[in-house]
C-alpha cells in the first residue's frame, strides 16, 4: 500500500485541496484538520440528515465519520476523490446507526414501494406544502435510495462516485435511482394538481370578494 | 438496452452535470426526439429543484467540532496510558528492556559506590586478628564480560565475589573493566580461572592498560 504522502490528485483544484488537507491530518495537524472539518462538516450533516430522517442522530454520526477521518487518514489510498472516501465513510456510520435503532428494516421500505397505495398516501400528502411533500415521500423510500438521490440531486455525485461511496455495483445505484424517483415522481404530480385547485379557489374567492365589494 | 430505457435512467445524472462522453450524446440526442424523456426531465428537474431548496436542520458546527477535539484528546491520552502500561505499542514493547537496563545501572552504580575505597577512613577499618585482610596482594586490572541478559541480582552476586571494583564500563562490547586484588599465594591463572567459574561471568582476562 503507497503512502498518502505519495498521493497526487488528478480530479480537480478542489480534490487537490483536499488531499492536501488530508495529507496533513495523517500526520496529526490539528489546523488542517479544522479546516478540512470547516469544508465538510455542512454537507455531512445535510447528506446524513437526509440518510437517516433522524435529527437526533446527526450530529453523532457525523462526529463519528470525522473522528474516523481524523484516526485512518494516513490509510487513504487515492482510489477516489477525496469527498467520496468521506462520504462513504459516512455512509456505513449512518446504515450501522439505523441498523442500531432498528428502524424500518430496509426491505420493508422496498416492498412498500412495489405497493398500489399511492392514491391513499397521495391524498394525505397533497394537503401539505411542497417541502412537507418531499419529507414526506423521502420518508417513503429506503436509507439507501435516500442516499442515491441525496447524492445525485443535492451534490451533484455522479453515478460511479455513488456506487464508491455505497460499495456497490453501478447497476444497483441506477435501480435504487429508479424506484426512488417512480415513487416520488407519482406523488409529485397529485400535489401540483391540488396546488393548482387550491390557486383556482383561492382566486374565485378573491374575485367574489371584490364582486361583493363592488355591489 | 434500447435507447428510451437507457436515456431515462440516466436522466439524474444528465440534470446534474455530471454525465459525459457517449452517454451525454445519447441522451441529448434522444431528448430532441422524444417527447415522453423531455416530459421526465422537467418533472425531475422540478424535483431537483425541491431537493436543492429543502434545508434540513442545521447543526452548530462550532460546537460539534469542540466536541470532536474533546473526543479526539480522549482517545490520545487513553492510547498514551495503554502504551505507557505496555499495552502493544512500540514504546510499551521496549518497557521491559528499560526496565531491566535501568535496574542493572542502578545496581552498579549502587556497588560500584559502596566499594570505592575510604582512604580517610582505612585507619579505622574493624579487624581481628583471624582476619585475612581483603586488599593483601597486587592490584590487577581485569576486563569482564557478564552473560546476556543477567538479572541485577547475580551480576551484584559476581562482582561481590570478585570483590570488584568497577573502574569503567561497559564499553560497546558490554565489557566491564574492574580492579580486583588477587589473593597471596594465587597465580593470575589460577584467578582469572576462578572468575570465570562465577555465576553470570561470561569472559574475564587481565585488562591491558
Amino acid at each position: 500500500m503507497r503512502s498518502i504522502q505519495d498521493i497526487r490528485s488528478t480530479r480537480g483544484a478542489e480534490d487537490t485541496e483536499n488531499l492536501e488537507l488530508l495529507q496533513r491530518v495523517a500526520v496529526k495537524d490539528k489546523v488542517a484538520f479544522e479546516k478540512l472539518f470547516s469544508r465538510f462538516h455542512p454537507q455531512l450533516s445535510r447528506y446524513v440528515s437526509r440518510l437517516l430522517r433522524r435529527p437526533e442522530l446527526v450530529e453523532e454520526v457525523v462526529n463519528d465519520t470525522l473522528f474516523v477521518v481524523w484516526e485512518k487518514a494516513g490509510r487513504f489510498e487515492g482510489r477516489s476523490k477525496v469527498s467520496t472516501w468521506i462520504t462513504g465513510i459516512a455512509y456505513l456510520k449512518g446504515i450501522k446507526a439505523l441498523d442500531k435503532l432498528r428502524t424500518i428494516p430496509e426491505q420493508h421500505a422496498d416492498a412498500f414501494e412495489e405497493t398500489d397505495d399511492i392514491e391513499e398516501t397521495g391524498n394525505v400528502i397533497a394537503r401539505l406544502g411542497l417541502q412537507e411533500w418531499l419529507s414526506n415521500g423521502l420518508d417513503l423510500i429506503s436509507a439507501d435510495q435516500r442516499s442515491v438521490v441525496e447524492l445525485t440531486y443535492f451534490h451533484g455525485y455522479s453515478y460511479k462516485e455513488i456506487a464508491a461511496v455505497m460499495d456497490c455495483p453501478v447497476n444497483t445505484v441506477k435501480t435504487r435511482m429508479f424506484h426512488a424517483r417512480r415513487r416520488l415522481a407519482e406523488l409529485l404530480p397529485q400535489l401540483q394538481e391540488q396546488q393548482a385547485q387550491e390557486e383556482e379557489q383561492e382566486a374565485k374567492t378573491h374575485k367574489s370578494k371584490s364582486l361583493k365589494h363592488t355591489t | 438496452m434500447g435507447k428510451h430505457k437507457e436515456v431515462l435512467e440516466l436522466l439524474p445524472w444528465f440534470l446534474n452535470d455530471s454525465l459525459v462522453g457517449r452517454e451525454r450524446s445519447v441522451v441529448i440526442a434522444h431528448l430532441s426526439e422524444c417527447q415522453d424523456c423531455r416530459h421526465e426531465r422537467d418533472r425531475l428537474q422540478e424535483l431537483q429543484k425541491l431537493i436543492s431548496e429543502d434545508t434540513p436542520p442545521a447543526v452548530n458546527p462550532r460546537g460539534a467540532f469542540q466536541r470532536l477535539m474533546g473526543r479526539i484528546e480522549d482517545a490520545e491520552k487513553d492510547r498514551a496510558s495503554t502504551e505507557f502500561r505496555g499495552g502493544g505499542a512500540p514504546f510499551g514493547k521496549w518497557m521491559p528492556a528499560f526496565g531491566l537496563a535501568a535496574s542493572v545501572l542502578v545496581t552498579v552504580a549502587i556497588t560500584a559506590f559502596l566499594w570505592i575505597p575510604d582512604d580517610g577512613n582505612k585507619d579505622r577499618d574493624f579487624v581481628t586478628l583471624t582476619t585475612v585482610p581483603e586488599n593483601a596482594g597486587v592490584p590487577h586490572r581485569v576486563a569482564l564480560t557478564f552473560e546476556q541478559p543477567i538479572r541485577a541480582r547475580t551480576m551484584r552476586q559476581a562482582l561481590i565475589e570478585t570483590r570488584s571494583d568497577i573502574v569503567s564500563g561497559p564499553d560497546g562490547r558490554g565489557v566491564y573493566i574492574v580492579e580486583v586484588t588477587i589473593p597471596e599465594g594465587t597465580s593470575d591463572r589460577q584467578f582469572i580461572d576462578w572468575i570465570k567459574g562465577i555465576e553470570g561471568v561470561k569472559d574475564a582476562s587481565f585488562a591491558s592498560d
